[in-house]
């Protein structure tokens, strides 16, 4: 008779089975998206150039290049990300630093929150109604981009107020001993060094940002606009919406395959850079901080 | 006139009590150690001198506290300006990722823009007074955290002293470092002494009877006894006292 | 004091979040609640001949007979054949050059017809009709019809069923992709990826949750959906299966760290006992560590389908787009979000449409904050992926 110390043979195929099993579905992530990111490259690749990236379309969409898109998405994207650095950065250190964590500090965190979980379709109705209409902006960078920002408000704020708090109490408390106000111990202690962390998150956001569809359908993507906007009250193309017009409307869709091909790979490669790259910064920050 | 003063002060966070009418009074260029047990109020006590308690929530004050004869919880007292007068090193050292120079010269770049050779001149005054420049005086530049335990805190030290207060708070500024650096920053106080008049925490009874001229003991809040250290230790007028020093030496 | 300014403008800042939400309630009710109180044909009178008994009609058997689904004896009316004039049918009778006197001729000249049914605006009627009163229940309309024609002219079905059904089948459908691949990817890095790999392996997750959606659902588009329309034999592959493998599979990044955060904050006392009697790994984790987290495992899973229920892009693209009542996972569907992407751009600003659509949007809304406050009841955690 075996010894009732040791395992059963069969309970042992079990363990290695089951490991084999959630090991192979986590790694099965990375095939899927290199298998998503290669065919992308494969068939975007084919009309990848410099011209793609720097004239505007031609033949109605079916060949040239991307430009007007890319650079209205940069534009949008930049100044969304610039009014949701400021706001949200303050707010973070609002919740962080200067509130007296009563009531008005709870409410904030619990509408952040609320607003982190709204679809992004909500926001672009909401811009649209509020920037598009009722400020009377018209579809246009400015309407854009505020709408974005709302949307990347939550994030932002989060991620200051996180990077705020990290920095340790004792620093602060010696900085306010030595006199120093609780701004100036904010702006020479807490934001100096809290910045490296901020970054990591503005690029992070920059990435989300520039891949957003939803909300910038009805405050600025232009169908058809191959220009160069010249004021932020202006419509613009934008990336995203290229690519779903590409693939959804126009007359001969598979003639604009091609060209739907190139604008989602540098579409996918700007997001992939941008994510790597805060994740980069995120890493080198935690091994500097162990030293 | 007193350097400080304090005038049956009561604390309080929120409903819990901290200090109990507590009175007591120091002179210039003395040092006066504060001892007792582990929350009996002594670092509520140090800590009403720069105002640092009104960062806690809840706090409340009576009585008068004084700095050379100002009330120093009056309306109209701005506690910024008041910490600058008034220094504080805190028990673990907590030097500011920055360089050592600029770790000195953090409180004199607050105020108003002063040139830069007179910073110079005033981190190189505090770093001696601090007993620190010979060790540095090569390597301003780099950083503070390079330097070792009793280093960092005799930066500290000197990043208080930079400002020129008038007074100096210190709470337990030894019990995070080796005897040789205990030793050194003893040294120290006793030398600064001459410039400063400063109160410090202690939890080390012998700390207290080397290098201080009075010593208070708190207990649960209250101050049992506050005397000339010489005579405090060798002859305590509260049976309370008697069995503090004696249990702690014995 | 300089300070002051400055902590003001914090609380300034802070006190825009206010302003957003409390901004987003009021537009979408201030735009969406009129869908309730108006009535689309505002603008328009209805009526028909003189020699019609019929005075009053409810919106569904007037658009039956628009439709010619029904006929007027159905509902006591003459015994001719229905002659429907409206605004969208004008043209195809006078043409698109015709003159105001062309206009009011053809209609006066119509107006002889005893089947005649007119919606017009009053200023068109020929004066020898006789108007008659068509009832619109905003709440029948809305919650009580399975289908959804916002456009159709004179009385547009506006029936959210078709939608919101759409929506909770394809976050369902996602969900049991995303769920237990979630939590067996949570397992795995909790328990058995060696550590170095820890930080590329969540590195990977906030690539894959950082896609922008447009390209998923284009690369589905072209390699998805072809395949399911071969595989099961499907006259197109756009269905709500699309929709769901990918959106599920977006959403796993998201499940899993969340649960990934729980797995790793069991009580190691609780583990060690575990082991101490004697179980093995896995035995720990299923008997142990998972119904510990299930409070946590609960929250993941309502912030994922909120999620899943905001996503647009992926369901315009391979959803099919019919908004009609899903019957089956190989079916075409259309949910709450790809219905406001697709339609708010055509509904005239204040138009019954417009109204019906931001209604939809306060629906959207508040499905999407009952899961959130939901989530955050249980577990008050916070993680953004």
């Amino acid at each position: 008779m075996p010894s009732p110390l040791l395992k059963r043979p069969s309970k042992r195929w079990r363990e290695g089975a089951l490991t084999l099993l959630v090991s192979a579905i986590s790694w099965s992530m990375l095939v899927v998206l290199v298998g998503v990111i290669g065919f992308l490259v494969y068939q975007g690749g084919k009309v990848l150039s410099w011209e793609f990236l720097t004239t505007p379309m031609q033949e109605g969409m079916q060949a040239g290049g991307i430009a007007p898109p890319l650079v209205g998405s940069l534009w949008v994207s930049t100044l969304a990300l610039l009014i949701g650095a400021i706001l949200g950065t303050a707010t973070g250190a609002y919740l962080s630093e200067f509130s007296s964590k009563g009531h008005l500090h709870h409410l904030i965190e619990l509408l952040v929150n609320t607003l982190a979980g709204i679809p992004s379709i909500v926001y672009g109705l909401f811009g649209m109604a509020l920037f598009v209409v009722v400020l009377g902006f018209g579809a246009s960078i400015l309407s854009g981009a505020l709408t974005l920002s709302l949307l990347s408000l939550p994030i932002l704020i989060r991620n200051a107020q996180e990077a705020f708090s990290s920095i340790s109490t004792d620093l602060k408390l010696a900085s306010l001993g030595m006199g120093a106000s609780p701004v100036q111990t904010f702006w020479r202690i807490t934001l100096r060094l809290a910045f490296p962390r901020l970054i990591t998150g503005y690029v992070l956001a920059m990435g989300r940002l520039l891949g957003e569809t939803a909300p910038i359908l009805f405050t600025v993507a232009a169908y058809y606009l191959p220009a160069y906007p010249h004021s932020p009250l202006e419509p613009t193309m934008m990336l995203p919406y290229h690519l779903y017009a590409l693939i959804t409307s126009g007359t001969n869709i598979t003639q604009t395959y091609p060209m739907a091909f190139g604008t989602a790979l540098v579409l996918v490669s700007i997001t992939l850079l941008l994510t790597v790259a805060a994740a980069i910064l995120r890493f080198r920050l935690k091994k500097h901080l162990h030293v | 006139m007193y350097k400080l003063q304090a005038q049956a002060v009561s604390v309080w966070y929120g409903t819990h009590q901290a200090l109990f009418n507590v009175s007591l009074s120091l002179e210039r260029n003395q040092i006066l150690a504060l001892i007792g047990p582990s929350g009996c109020g002594k670092s509520t006590f140090l800590r009403l001198f720069n105002r640092m308690n009104d960062f806690i929530p809840d706090f409340r004050l009576a009585g008068k506290v004084l700095i050379d004869g100002e009330d120093i919880y009056a309306p109209g007292v701005d506690p910024v300006l008041l910490r600058r007068r008034v220094g504080m090193v805190f028990q673990k050292p907590t030097p500011f990722p920055f360089s050592i120079y600029e770790n000195v010269a953090y409180g004199l770049r607050l105020q108003n823009r002063l040139p830069e050779n007179l910073i110079r001149e005033r981190v190189e005054q505090a770093l001696q007074q601090a007993a620190l420049w010979d060790e540095v005086k090569d390597k301003l530049k780099k950083s503070a955290l390079s330097l070792s335990g009793g280093q960092q805190q005799r930066l500290c030290i000197a990043r208080a002293l930079a400002i020129r207060p008038s007074l100096i708070l210190m709470d337990e500024p030894t019990s995070a470092l080796d005897p040789i650096s205990t030793a050194k920053i003893e040294e120290l106080l006793t030398d600064l002494k001459r410039y400063y008049t400063i109160v410090i925490v202690t939890h080390n009874m012998q700390q207290a009877a080397r290098i201080s001229d009075y010593t208070a003991f708190f207990k649960d809040g209250y101050l049992i006894e506050c005397d000339r250290t010489k005579d405090f230790f060798t002859n305590p007028k509260h049976p309370e006292t008697l069995r503090y020093i004696t249990g702690r030496f014995g | 004091m300089r300070d002051r300014i400055i902590t003001g403008a914090f609380q300034a800042s802070a006190l825009t979040i206010i302003l957003t939400l409390v901004g987003i309630l009021l537009f979408l009710a201030y735009e969406g609640l009129p869908a309730l109180t108006k009535k689309p044909f505002q603008d328009l009178r209805f009526a028909v001949h003189p020699s019609n008994p019929i005075q009053k009609l409810s919106a569904h058997e007037c658009r039956a007979l628009f439709q010619k689904n029904l006929t007027w004896p159905d509902l006591g009316g003459p015994d001719a054949p229905i002659l429907p004039i409206h605004l969208s049918n004008l043209e195809r009778y006078v043409g698109n050059q015709a003159t105001p006197e062309k206009i009011r001729a053809f209609l006066d000249s119509v107006a002889q017809v005893p089947g005649i049914l007119m919606a017009l605006p009053p200023a068109l009627l020929p004066p020898s009709l006789r108007p008659i009163e068509v009832e619109w229940s905003a709440w029948t309309a809305l919650f009580g019809s399975s289908r959804w024609s916002p456009t159709y002219e004179p009385l547009p079905e506006v029936g959210i069923w078709p939608l919101l059904l759409g929506s909770l089948w394809v976050t369902f459908l996602s969900l049991l992709v995303t769920i237990p691949l979630g939590i067996a990817m949570a397992i795995y890095v909790a328990e058995f990826l060696p550590r170095a790999l820890y930080y590329p392996m969540k590195v990977l997750w906030e690539v894959v949750a950082g896609l922008p959606s447009v390209v998923v659902g284009f690369w589905g588009l072209v390699v998805l959906v072809p395949w399911l329309q071969r595989s099961f034999h499907l006259t197109t592959g756009e269905t709500a299966l699309a929709a769901a493998l990918l959106l599920g599979w977006m959403t796993i990044p998201l499940m899993a760290s969340l649960s990934e955060e729980a797995l790793s904050s069991v009580p190691r006392l609780l583990v060690e006992a575990s082991y101490g009697l004697g179980a093995t790994t896995w035995q720990t984790i299923l008997r142990v560590k998972i119904p510990a987290i299930r409070s946590s495992l609960l929250t993941a899973t309502l912030l994922s389908a909120g999620r899943i229920l905001g996503e647009t892009m992926i369901v315009l693209i391979v959803s099919g787009n019919a908004p009609v009542i899903p019957t089956s996972p190989l079916s075409p569907v259309r949910t709450l979000p790809a219905t406001l992407a697709a339609e708010l751009g055509e509904a005239p600003v204040g138009s019954y449409h417009y109204h019906t659509l931001f209604f939809l949007g306060l629906i959207l809304f508040l499905l999407t904050l009952v899961l959130n406050i939901l989530a955050y009841a249980i577990t008050p955690a916070e993680k953004t992926v």
